[in-house]
């Protein structure tokens, strides 16, 4: 009967657990885009008004953010700055697959992030303005989009988890 | 090996190998010249070589590396640092200047707008010019460049590549650092085309010497009269003068009490007093010495100095060469 008990309470612990990790998943995300889309703003003015190159801006950028992505960033700044023949696409996607494995963005925020990069550092200074502008509006729509939604979906896994839990004992006993 | 990695980090993976492969000297590197679909070629030592398909400097053209599309694209892309933004107006002056002072020289479509050039687009030419400083080339025309109290008001002409920015960089260095009979003086250098300091990022990578100060990608005009305002120069140094503007704000200079060092294109003074915007320059005896250099055999040969009333000071005829520089 003990044993029942004691096993009871372990997977309605683990279910009410992975309830909250998956509720806080999505706060992770908001973070995440936030830090981004601040990155972004100084990126912007690195890039415009200092004329840096995307190295210099980017090791800027994440020596001043600090956060997460800050260093993300200036990892890929010092990447930039070796130069060991790499072309930017390869550096890049090498650098978003990092960022991808940290589990904080969601599948289509890193979707966005690589076609980010694909323009970067061509043509004019207008156009990586402009490049930096569209993506922030991109992040801005994800980020109103998650908000929307995230209280409802972090109530939906808290119960989901709980009732999972619930059947998984009913089935067990 | 400092040099090596500031021209290999240039170069894309394919001319990456290709030039690990071959055994060069980098101090002997003058230039590397890449044309699309045409073979490689780099001038060592002087002459002019194609690196092979295997690497290797070789003189038969069949076997030589052919430049694809990409290795240029892919270059250019490290050339500027993965952003070609950053470096519109050095573009469109066509060269960039890169880590260690080398000059990459660009050609391609230019795009014009109401007669100007407002960029160049499909760059597909490239030419990697190394650069070497040569320290103390300056040194046997310093007798006749200044005496115990002053520095004379000088002018260097020289046909193009015959070592007249080689000589002007090294006359900035000594009379700046100054030496055991002579003390220092402060040096502005409106460097308009980052060839005598070549700033990288606004720190110079050739030395200039320890009092000069230098203001990278000026207009030589405007920047003679910021140096003026702001650093309090003793000398100031400018590279290929040449329009009317240019010969005012000297005038302006030499008014203000700066000596000035100025190079020029020419064969020799006569050349110079039939140009129509230098002529005032001689006939007012503007500078009181002129350092003709040649480069019948090499370049930066000393060919003669003159006086500000034309008396020839040096004779490469009847004394001995003077220096050889190079560049």
């Amino acid at each position: 009967m003990w044993i029942k008990l004691v096993g009871c309470i372990v997977i309605m612990g683990s279910a009410v657990l992975l309830g909250m990790y998956y509720g806080n998943c999505l706060t992770r995300r908001l973070a995440a885009l936030r830090q981004l889309y601040q990155a972004m703003q100084l990126l912007k003015g690195e890039i415009c008004y200092r004329h840096a190159t995307l190295s210099e801006a980017f090791t800027e950028v994440g020596r001043r953010c600090g956060h997460d992505v800050g260093a993300w960033m200036e990892t890929l700044g010092r990447k930039l700055m070796d130069r060991r023949s790499a072309t930017f696409m390869e550096l890049w996607l090498s650098a978003v697959e990092t960022i991808s494995r940290q589990g904080a963005f969601s599948q289509e925020d890193i979707g966005l992030l690589r076609e980010f990069g694909k323009n970067l550092g061509y043509l004019d200074l207008q156009m990586q303005e402009n490049r930096i502008l569209f993506f922030m509006e991109q992040l801005d729509v994800q980020m109103k989009e998650l908000l929307d939604t995230m209280k409802e979906r972090q109530r939906l896994y808290r119960t989901l988890s709980i009732l999972g839990g619930c059947f998984l004992i009913v089935v067990l006993l | 090996m400092e040099k090596e990695n500031e021209i290999l980090c240039i170069l894309c993976k394919n001319l990456r190998k290709l030039l690990e492969k071959t055994e060069l000297a980098y101090d002997k590197l003058n230039e590397l010249r890449l044309r699309v679909h045409e073979p490689l070629i780099a001038v060592y030592d002087g002459r002019e070589y194609f690196i092979g398909e295997q690497g290797g400097l070789v003189r038969e053209r069949e076997l030589a590396y052919r430049l694809s599309e990409a290795d240029i694209k892919d270059t250019l892309e490290l050339i500027s640092n993965y952003s070609l933004y950053a470096y519109e107006d050095e573009i469109r002056q066509g060269f960039i200047t890169v880590e260690g002072g080398h000059r990459i020289g660009l050609a391609g479509t230019v795009v014009a707008e109401q007669g100007r050039i407002r960029n160049v687009k499909n760059i597909y030419f490239i030419n990697i010019r190394i650069s070497h400083q040569i320290t103390g080339c300056a040194l046997p025309v310093l007798p006749y460049i200044r005496d115990a109290d002053r520095v004379y008001h000088t002018l260097i002409i020289s046909p193009p590549r015959g070592g007249k920015t080689t000589l002007l960089r090294d006359m900035i260095r000594c009379i700046s650092n100054g030496d055991g009979k002579n003390a220092g003086m402060t040096v502005g250098v409106v460097d308009e085309r980052s060839e005598l300091g070549a700033c990288y990022r606004g720190m110079p990578q050739n030395d200039l010497g320890m009092r000069t100060d230098i203001l990278d990608c000026c207009p030589k005009v405007d920047g003679m009269l910021m140096l003026i305002r702001s650093m309090a120069p003793q000398v100031i140094a400018v590279d290929e003068i040449g329009s009317i503007e240019d010969i005012e704000a000297i005038a302006y200079v030499i008014h203000c009490g700066c000596r000035i060092f100025a190079t020029v294109h020419g064969m020799s003074i006569d050349d110079i007093k039939n140009k129509p915007v230098l002529r005032k320059l001689v006939e007012e005896r503007i500078f009181e010495r002129y350092i003709v250099l040649k480069n019948s055999r090499h370049a930066g040969q000393i060919e003669s100095i003159f006086d500000a009333m034309g008396n020839r000071l040096y004779d490469s005829n009847t004394r001995r060469e003077a220096y050889g520089v190079c560049g």
